[in-house]
């Protein structure tokens, strides 16, 4: 039983001493704290060095006045070539980089859809004998049947002429 | 502490009105108020002082030039200043990826001692430092980061939780996991450093 308190506090303690646990795991490490001496022990490793952390770390790199100061100087001189800019309307999408990954994005979306476009147009121009085409056609009447009749004028004409046929007679007038 | 904190977030609301206004010592009041601190969180997460310097330099840089866009209503300037400084150590982290070797620790010019300090405190003290240096750098950065604003910087779990730009449970978790792989890599080392580093301090 003591082994499995200890278990238990063990793998809880961190969050313990960091204040993180839920409340009823909470209470349950605090009840095994105070009844197993291990427990106790294992909370006084963790704690003391959670405090000596926290007293510690923030020693780490402290900065002298001088170094501070140096720093300063460069800030005021880069804001001085650089001045803040005043609020304005509509300050959006200044970052160069943002700006710089909007554009090709732009870009890229562009020529995927010019692309297929692009190559389908080529591809229908080369399908087409432009050799075969008529260079113009004419649509006359004749009087003989009264039917009009397309006339293909010019060297590639093909043989023969189409020939309309007139609207049947019996086609119903639209009511309306 | 909460009236505390209402009261610092008033009176730096109101110096950023006046720095916004074109007053000038309004800025140098925003610097000495932040500057030690943003110097300590980039120096503790990258363990070089000309690189935590320039970040320092780089983020009040940017927090001036944009001081106009910071909404005291989302966030508090101390946090702003803080997401930005991260997120600067963040591309040092990467583009020092393959170039971890630092000549300057090796002739031993981060282990500059106070004139007054006696050789054996200085000892101690460089011991003590290098010692906590090199468990926070075995740490992944990201736990590291965790470590440095919870331990170094006092910061709660919800103000952890924007700098690094996670959910809060993830920042307890980081912070849990910080720590105890910080607590293995010291323990053959033994405390005493620490507590060597806190008396000499």
């Amino acid at each position: 039983m003591v082994r499995f308190k200890y278990r238990f506090c063990k793998v809880h303690m961190a969050r313990f001493v960091n204040g993180d646990l839920s409340e009823p795991v909470r209470r349950r490490v605090a009840r095994y704290i105070d009844e197993c001496d291990d427990c106790y022990r294992e909370y006084m490793r963790h704690r003391e060095f959670a405090v000596k952390l926290e007293r510690s770390l923030p020693s780490l790199g402290r900065p002298n006045s001088d170094r501070l100061n140096r720093v300063w100087s460069a800030v005021q001189s880069d804001l001085l070539v650089t001045p803040p800019r005043p609020i304005v309307f509509g300050d959006f999408g200044t970052r160069s980089s943002l700006n710089f990954s909007y554009g090709l994005v732009i870009i890229a979306i562009a020529i995927a859809l010019l692309l297929p476009m692009t190559i389908g147009f080529h591809a229908t121009l080369l399908s087409v004998d432009l050799r075969r085409l008529p260079q113009f056609a004419s649509i006359a009447h004749t009087p003989a049947n009264n039917a009009p009749k397309a006339v293909f004028v010019g060297a590639t004409a093909p043989p023969g002429s189409i020939q309309l046929s007139p609207a049947p007679k019996n086609t119903p007038a639209p009511s309306f | 502490m909460t009236d505390k904190r209402a009261t610092e977030r008033i009176e730096i609301d109101a110096i950023i009105a006046r720095a916004l206004a074109g007053d000038q010592p309004a800025y140098a009041e925003l610097y000495d108020r932040f500057a030690a601190s943003l110097y300590r969180l980039c120096y503790s997460l990258l363990m070089n002082e000309q690189d935590a310097e320039d970040i320092l330099q780089e983020s009040f840089l940017y927090a001036f030039k944009n001081l106009h866009r910071f909404d005291s209503n989302k966030a508090s300037l101390k946090t702003w200043l803080y997401t930005i400084s991260v997120s600067r150590c963040r591309n040092t982290y990467r583009r020092k990826r393959f170039l971890t070797v630092d000549i300057s620790q090796w002739l031993g010019f981060e282990l500059k001692a106070p004139p007054s300090e006696a050789p054996e405190a200085a000892v101690i003290r460089r011991d003590a430092n290098e010692s906590i240096s090199n468990a926070l750098l075995d740490l992944s950065p990201r736990l590291r980061e965790a470590i440095v604003l919870r331990y170094g910087q006092g910061m709660t779990y919800r103000e952890i939780s924007e700098v690094m730009g996670c959910p809060q449970k993830t920042a307890e978790s980081r912070v849990r996991l910080g720590h105890q792989r910080l607590r293995k890599s010291l323990q053959p080392v033994g405390l005493g450093l620490l507590e060597e580093l806190l008396r000499v301090h």
